[in-house]
Parts: structure tokens; sequence; C-alpha cells
């Protein structure tokens, strides 16, 4: 069953097109991971999924919602539905990592405070950070700001979650770190995960599927084995350069 | 066409941020938040415009003083500094000081917070940045741009008073009898009026420019910037116009 569509998305960013006529979709409870050459619209993508932007042309739904048209009550349904983990973490500098996780229980859900801290508490156990609760991002790694971020988009049960380049800037321990916990949420929650990433060996590790892009367009979109073994040419130089890249 | 939308943007901004007024009550954080902005309005901005407007004061004693003197009129100093202050420095000097010292800082906030994705994050929780992060930011500088105006005025009175004893040989009783005798309450009614408009405006300037930040460190530069030169160009001309509808 699709969770996520896109259909024919066209997006213009002054004259030029990011998205050319994009079509996918994510089916519930899987992890597709979307790579690509950087300025393909694999943000741009994503961001179409919670309408931080919306296409020119074509739709994008969500549970069969087109999310450009929906109403502000729909979009804030699917924006409960949804977590998103940005790539800088997006925490917010003057609050400690446990009140940055609480903020969307508090100021939206309306919860009391012992289920607060309970849920609080369980998400941050979930991204094993719950010795950082009280430190503020500014004296927590980069690694340890994504595992917040991550943490404040999943505490309200979402059952999708968004994540840009959530490896990125990340040693390769810290990576498989995150690779593992996105694996994870996926297996013990059942969190419908779309990642965006330039992390192939990790994409290939925990993905269901893997959709590349290029030039505003899915040019692939299969199971990992079948990508690795592809002999579509823009897979192939794809490849490539990731393992010239590698090496 | 970038200038109407700019002027579109900020009046969405002001509408949306009045709109949202009551809310900051209802939630514990952005009550928090509010008593926060308060004080870096209020007591962060105390020792600039104590300088400032204490010089203003005196400046304005001496340069009217100096004239008035010429025409052995002395005893009505404390009465022209009074008048100058409470209708037009006080209010213009201490709308200058919330633009450059907490309008500034607004407009850097919330453009880092802005191309550091913060902003997008909370609007996919169903945040709305305007209540949550504007809405504590322009109330604090609407409540206490009328008070520091008023503290400005106290304190530039002061200002000219010492001058006017010091230096013109003006008894400082007289100036403050002089001062206290013309001034109207009509006169100070308007003064904090402006005040508060400024206060409204800068808020309102610094949050759009702040929340319309693109382009990294360079865009924050220079909505900062603009912050601060809107608010400035904003108080001039708003404060002609109020001049001119209550004193015609």
């Amino acid at each position: 069953m699709n969770l996520i569509s896109f259909e024919n998305v066209v997006k213009e960013f002054d004259g030029r097109k990011v998205l050319d006529g994009l079509s996918f979709s994510v089916e519930k409870g899987e992890v597709l991971a979307i790579v690509g050459p950087s300025g393909t619209g694999k943000s741009v993508t994503l961001k179409h999924i919670v309408r931080l932007l919306s296409p020119d042309s074509g739709c994008v739904k969500v549970d069969g919602i087109d999310v450009a048209e929906c109403s502000p009550r729909q979009l804030r349904a699917i924006r409960r539905r949804v977590g998103y983990l940005f790539q800088s973490g997006a925490l917010l500098a003057w609050k400690t990592v446990e009140e940055n996780v609480a903020l969307p229980l508090r100021e939206c859900e309306c919860l009391p405070d012992d289920q607060v801290d309970r849920r609080v508490a369980a998400a941050l156990a979930a991204v094993e950070l719950t010795d950082a609760a009280e430190k503020f991002p500014s004296e927590i790694s980069g690694g340890m700001q994504k595992r917040a971020g991550l943490a404040r988009a999943i505490v309200r049960e979402s059952d999708v979650v968004l994540y840009d380049e959530p490896t990125s800037g990340l040693d390769p321990v810290t990576s498989v770190t995150i690779n593992r916990l996105i694996k994870k949420l996926n297996k013990e929650f059942g969190i419908t995960s779309v990642v965006v990433t330039h992390d192939l060996q990790g994409a290939l590790a925990f993905a269901d599927r893997i959709l590349l892009l290029k030039e505003g367009k899915a040019v692939e979109c299969s199971t990992p084995s079948e990508f690795a073994a592809s002999d579509n040419p823009d897979v192939r130089d794809f490849l490539s350069a990731m393992k010239g890249e590698m090496q | 066409m970038p200038f109407i939308r700019e002027v579109g943007r900020t009046t969405r901004v002001m509408i949306a941020s009045i709109f949202s007024f009551p809310a900051v009550l209802r939630s514990r954080d952005s009550r928090a938040d509010f008593a926060v902005q308060l004080y870096k309005t209020g007591i962060g901005t105390l020792p600039v415009v104590t300088v400032v407007s204490l010089f203003t004061g005196m400046i304005l004693a001496l340069q009217v003083g100096l004239e008035l003197r010429r025409f052995n009129q002395e005893m009505y100093l404390g009465a022209a500094v009074m008048i100058t202050l409470i209708r037009e420095m006080a209010p213009f000097s201490c709308g200058m000081c919330l633009a450059a010292c907490v309008g500034s800082a607004i407009a850097a906030e919330l453009g880092t917070m802005k191309v550091n994705d913060e902003i997008d994050a909370l609007e996919i929780m169903s945040i709305s940045p305007i209540r949550y992060l504007a809405v504590p930011r322009i109330l604090a500088l609407v409540v206490m741009s009328p008070l520091i105006a008023f503290f400005c005025c106290v304190i530039g009175t002061l200002g000219g008073g010492i001058v006017g004893s010091t230096q013109l040989g003006v008894n400082f009783e007289q100036y403050m009898s002089s001062a206290m005798s013309m001034a109207e309450m009509k006169d100070l009614m308007v003064g904090l009026l402006k005040a508060l408009v400024f206060g409204l405006v800068i808020g309102t300037v610094s949050v759009a420019q702040g929340m319309g930040t693109s382009l990294g460190a360079t865009g924050v530069g220079r909505a900062t910037q603009r912050s601060v030169v809107v608010s400035f160009l904003m108080i001039l001309m708003l404060g002609y116009m109020i001049t001119r509808v209550f004193y015609r």
C-alpha cells in the first residue's frame, strides 16, 4: 500500500527545473533511500512531503491526500504523522536536548508532564542518548545532535520519518550508528522512512529500495541487490563515481 | 516588485502576530520566552538608553539654552527641553536604541535559525513560528518601548537640568518648575503612543527580515542590516505622521 506518492512533480527555482516530472511511491513500513549527485533535488523532494515546498505541477500524496491542496487541518494531521530529521539536527540552541525533544509534545499535544517525561525518556532511549538529556546542543557532538533531532522526530510516535542527509559530516563509525538506528526504528516501530543520503554503502545496507535521482527525474528505483547489479548506465556511472570517491 | 513583496510579508507578520498575542499567555514556553524578551529589551538596553537620553537632553539644553540666553529667556529652558523630549526626542531616541540593540539582535537570531532549518523544524512540528518566536519578541518591544521612552524623557530632562544649572546659570528648581508647568498630558500620551508604534514596527520589521533570510551567513548579515535601516526609516516617517495627526 502506497503511503507516499509523487506523481509527475515539477519544481522550478529561478527558471531552473530542480524536479522534472518526478514520480515514485513509498510503501507503508519500507525504508526508501534517495541517492544521486548534489543538486538533483533530493532535499527538495523531501520538503514537498510536508509542504515546506509545493510543486509547480503534479501532485504529492500522503495516504491519498494531496499535500499541496489539503486544508490546514489536514496538513497538521499529516505533519503530526511525519517526523523530519534535518541535516543540521535543527535543535533550538537555548533548550537542552530533553527540552528540544519534549517541544512538540508540550506545544501541540497538551499532555500532562509525567506523560511527556515518559515519552521523552523513551525517545531518548531509542536513540541511545539518555545520558545527554540535560546538555545543550552546543555541548554535544554532531552525531549526538542528529540523534537528538531523530528523538524529536519520533517522540510524537510518528509513523513516517524523513531523513535529510542523516550521516553528512559524520565520521564512519557515527554514520554506521545512525544507519543502524534508521533500520532499528523501522524494524521495532514499523516506521516508514525516506532517507536522502550520499552514503551509498549505508543505503545498500539499510534500505529496502534505492531511488536514484538525476536531473530531477527518477532513473532507477530498485532493491539494493538489484541496484548494485543494475545495467542502467546512470546507475553504473553513479556506482563507479561513488566507488572512485571511496577509494 | 521585491519592495511590494517585502511590504506584504511584513504586513502579514504584523497581522498574524497581533492575532497571536493572547496565545503567548496560554503556553508555558511562550510565557517564559516573553519574560526573557522583556528582560533583554528593557534591562538589556538600559545602559545604552541612559547614555543616549542623558546626552540628548544635555545637547538640547545647551543648544536651546544658548539661543534663549540671547533673548534673556533662560527661564523657559526646562519647558523647551521637556516638550522637545516628551513629544519627539524621547520616543525617537528610544526607537533608535531599540532598533539598533534589540531589532538587529532579533533579525540576526531568527535569520540564523532560518538558515539552520530551525524555523522549518517548528513548522513541521505544527508549532507556529509566529506564535512561538515572533510574538514574544514583538510583544516585549510593544510593552517595553513606551516605558523606555518615559525613562528617556526623565533622564533627558535631568541631563538638560544639569547643563542648565552648571553652564547656563539656570537654577535647577526653576528649570524643573518650567519643565513641569508647560508639559501637558496630551504630549505625554502622544509621545508614549509613538514609542508603542515604534516598538511594534521595530519588532515586526526585525522578525520579518529574520524569518525571510536566505543565502546563509551573508543573508543573516543582510537581514540584520536591513532590519536596522528599515526600522530607522519607519521611525522617522511614522514619527512625522503621528505628529501631523495630533498637532495640526
